[in-house]
């Protein structure tokens, strides 16, 4: 009855569209679905906040769509010996207030990092590592650690350098140690950088103004040392709901808008007016199973017996999943089966085909769980977020059904994200659904964090809150995280996930692709990293 | 003169109404008793219980009106309301037979079912899904009945809890009056003066999902009203002559409170209850709609909604609408009814 009244009002709303202003001139309006929580590069590690500083604030490293590292402020790194890397520096760049460009920023920079008040996480994740700094000369740095540590270029990629004399220090005076580097250190504070008057960096824009909940505001910096940004003011705006973020992209409010809700993308795609380019995340959805505890949480039908410790079961529920399916009718095709934690393409991921997902069978499957024991199957209940992965609960309760095929009577225990993972790291759970998005683009961050022995000296399996064990695929990851040669560790890398892999240690389900939506007249590369960065969106030819 | 002025136990016996209360009872008690059998799934086989259990109501609901119906039935209107909510307790009740398929059975979804519009069928055609399916391939019309039915049973079971500790405070705060009536009723103040979306909010983001979780933050929700509007008549009924008359007959106090203060309280309790099980229904959809409420794979119609809402733009309606309807229908015949109830019961109104 109410259909052409609905065709109705959709056919208003895209009316409404069409007096849209052409775009101004190199101005470029962002539709936000998250908003950062400061402008200062070192105040929270989180997404939207590393996103906004690449804009201001450059890093020693830079990374490309695919999260391979490129030259930024280094132009090029070479360890120098097991345990230190050397950085070669930029010559002739400058910070926006006119200062130059050097190894003592750096150094003043990593100082910073730990001392941010009020931080609600801290950058020390990728500093602390670092035991020593030497200036060699003023662009020639060498950075010492502990172990040896294959990792540290990586970890140059993820924090914005700060300017030493823009904040009057000079750089000269300063030593580093890892213990600080004198408390009498001046340092802006946060609020500084969020007003503007300490957001000084090298990076293609420079900060204009930012309001929390109204918008930020950047425009092109005109000194800056690499191509100019294509836009001369970017505004960006938080339009945190899905519905009024893509009503804004039709009605013309904004030109480009982060992350369209998936059952919005086939009538973007249809609308000639609009683009939509996606692209493969690092993030991989996975359903993690409870290797540990005896009985095991909200398992029934076992007497007892915790049945996820039988590798059989453990196929079983593997081989039950028909990701294909969820990746169509769920995920509406904007995802990819998983065979392991990371796509094919990044680093120490096999190449494609040489792990493809496991395929679906469901009689294999009862056969399997007949053989172990449970052919009447058993219950169990599936954690999982319902406000944080994309149609998180919903690929949850897909997962259930297909689980209840095979005769394992499945529940779904969904709650907010914060509620989960309290209960989830209270280890409440037999099987949750969460996902790992690899920071640092190479297979060691989903295997170090879900895989690996719990072992928090090392910083090993923080969040293997399934408390796998598998010391032979520790040795080995343990060896790759001690090689410096790329060749070796990559190799390494894919030998450790095969062996997760093969004993079912966690059930890959997909990997999230990230959608991005903007006037056809404008084009953006995906990226893995999930960033929208305005400096790479191309205007109109 | 014993035929004018009969002694105490006579006028008892030859009271008129006397045979419509063994029938109230009756059917009370053959409502409890089917609920009891649904509940615990022992006893007389499903189908033969709801009977029982639908027989039940409508006689109570025939008996509460005796001698009314040309009051409550004054328009097209009530017979409408009337005749809508009747059918909606009837698919509620019978849900389990009536739909095409299980929808709380995983096992009976299959997500290649996903997303069809009303009127295509299954893979092997052997179900026709006449409202479309969401995206689990859940069939939207058995859903709708099984939500009515989550629905309406979590709402009536939280409002009549509710009532029967909100009659007890309110009441007793009449009775006791002084230090005791002023703290009982501050708290009713305290509580009313939170809106109750917020409380029930906060209480199931404590509790978590469940729903039996949903019902007792529905009762903590709405006890003050119940207690604040039997406070109010008791306090008039309780300064009429009979309850002095009692109280001269030297009855003890809880003999008094609940065989003749409360009775006279009733009628303005069953309005009240009436519209606040269409509150209440609309305050737990609205609850699962925020995803607090039910379990993802039990959905009411308020998680039915929540779930179809995100494809309403992309002109995938059923998923919302239909569920929508129901829910509206069911709110506003309740209301409807409640309307007429008042009307009809309330002594003021009386011309």
């Amino acid at each position: 009855m109410s259909s052409p009244v609905f065709r109705g009002l959709v056919a208003a709303l895209l009316a409404s569209a069409l007096p849209a202003l052409p775009l101004a001139a190199q101005e470029l309006r962002i539709g936000l679905a998250s908003e950062p929580s400061s402008a200062d590069p070192h105040f929270h590690n989180l997404g939207p906040n590393n996103q906004l500083r690449r804009n201001i604030f450059e890093s020693l490293v830079g990374t490309d769509e695919a999260q391979q590292l490129t030259p930024l402020l280094a132009e090029s790194w070479e360890p120098v010996s097991d345990t230190s890397w050397q950085f070669n520096l930029r010559q002739g760049v400058t910070f926006s207030d006119g200062s130059p460009f050097d190894a003592y920023d750096v150094v003043y920079t990593v100082c910073r990092i730990p001392g941010v008040p009020d931080s609600p996480s801290l950058f020390t994740t990728y500093t602390g590592g670092i035991t020593g700094m030497e200036v060699v000369d003023p662009h020639t740095l060498i950075v010492h650690s502990a172990e040896p540590y294959p990792l540290m270029p990586t970890e140059f990629s993820t924090f914005g350098i700060i300017s030493a004399r823009a904040n009057g220090v000079d750089g000269s005076t300063l030593t580093f140690s890892p213990e600080g580097c004198g408390a009498d250190m001046p340092v802006p504070a946060t609020q500084a950088f969020n007003d503007g008057t300490a957001a000084i960096g090298t990076g293609p824009f420079l900060l204009e103004s930012f309001r929390r909940g109204e918008g930020i505001e950047l425009v092109r910096n005109p000194d800056y040392w690499g191509d100019a940004a294509p836009w001369e003011r970017v505004t960006m705006l938080p339009l945190t709901s899905d519905g009024p973020r893509v009503a804004a992209l039709i009605a013309g409010d904004v030109e480009f808008i982060e992350n369209p809700p998936l059952q919005d993308l086939e009538r973007l795609r249809s609308d000639d007016g609009l683009r939509v380019v996606q692209g493969i995340s690092n993030r991989v959805i996975y359903i993690h199973l409870d290797h540990a505890q005896v009985p095991s949480p909200m398992i029934t039908g076992t007497d007892g017996a915790n049945p996820l410790q039988d590798i059989r079961v453990r196929e079983a529920l593997t081989i039950a999943v028909n990701r294909d399916a969820i990746v169509e009718r769920i995920m509406g095709g904007v995802a990819v089966s998983a065979g392991e934690l990371l796509p094919p393409g990044m680093f120490g991921a096999h190449e494609e085909g040489d792990l493809p997902p496991r395929g679906f069978d469901a009689e294999r499957a009862q056969a399997l769980l007949a053989e172990a024991g449970y052919p009447d199957g058993f219950g169990i209940t599936i954690g999982t977020p319902n406000d944080r992965y994309i149609n998180d609960a919903q690929v949850a309760q897909a997962v259930a059904q297909m689980w209840s095929r095979i005769g394992i009577e499945t529940e779904i225990d969904a709650s907010t994200a914060s509620t989960f993972f309290s209960r989830r790291n209270a280890f409440e759970f037999s099987a949750y659904l969460a996902g790992w998005g690899a920071g640092t683009g190479e297979m060691s961050s989903p295997l170090r964090a879900l895989l690996a022995t719990r072992n928090s000296d090392l910083g090993l399996g923080g969040t293997n809150r399934g408390q796998y064990s598998n010391p032979e695929m520790d040795a080995v990851l343990l060896e790759a995280l001690r090689t410096v040669d790329d060749g070796q560790r990559e190799a390494l890398l894919r030998q450790a996930s095969r062996m997760a892999m093969d004993d079912y240690a966690i059930i890959p389900l997909h990997y999230e692709v990230t959608p991005w939506a903007m006037r056809a007249s404008i084009d953006y590369v995906p990226r893995a990293d999930q960033y929208t960065l305005p400096y790479l969106i191309s205007p109109a030819q | 003169m014993s035929t004018t002025t009969p002694s105490l136990p006579e006028a008892v016996t030859t009271d008129p109404n006397r045979p419509w209360r063994i029938a109230a009872r009756v059917a009370g008690l053959a409502v409890a008793a089917s609920l009891a059998m649904l509940l615990s799934g022992v006893g007389l086989p499903a189908l033969a219980s709801r009977i029982i259990l639908l027989v039940g109501l409508i006689a109570l609901a025939a008996l509460l009106l005796r001698g009314k119906y040309a009051k409550f039935f004054s328009g097209p209107a009530a017979y409408a309301a009337t005749a809508s909510l009747l059918l909606l307790v009837v698919l509620a009740i019978f849900a389990t037979e009536l739909a095409p398929q299980n929808p709380y059975d995983l096992r009976q979804l299959d997500i290649m079912d996903g997303r069809q519009p009303p009127g295509s069928t299954n893979f092997d055609r052997s179900m026709t899904f006449h409202l479309g399916t969401d995206e689990q391939g859940r069939d939207i019309l058995s859903g709708i009945l099984y939500g009515l039915r989550v629905s309406l049973s979590v709402s009536i079971a939280a409002t009549l809890a509710a009532m029967a500790i909100g009659v007890v405070v309110g009441i007793y705060a009449a009775w006791a009056g002084g230090r005791i009536e002023a703290i009982l009723m501050r708290i009713v103040d305290f509580q009313l003066s939170f809106p109750s979306i917020l409380v029930a909010l906060m209480l199931m983001a404590a509790f978590g999902r469940g729903l039996d979780k949903i019902v007792i933050a529905l009762i903590i929700v709405q006890w003050a009203y119940y207690a604040r509007t039997v406070r109010g008549t008791a306090l008039s009924e309780a300064r009429k002559e009979y309850i002095d008359a009692a109280r001269g007959l030297g009855l003890p106090s809880w003999r008094i409170i609940f065989g003749h203060l409360l009775p006279n309280c009733i009628p303005p309790l069953i309005v009240i209850s009436t519209v606040q099980v269409a509150n209440t229904i609309v305050l737990e959809s609205s609850l699962s709609f925020l995803g607090v409420g039910v379990p993802i794979t039990q959905p009411s119609l308020g998680l039915l909604i929540a779930n179809g809402y995100g494809y309403m733009l992309s002109g995938q309606y059923w998923m919302s609408m239909y569920p929508g309807v129901a829910l509206l229908a069911i709110v506003a015949s309740i209301n409807m009814v409640g309307d007429r109830l008042r009307d009809t019961l309330n002594p003021r109104l009386t011309r």
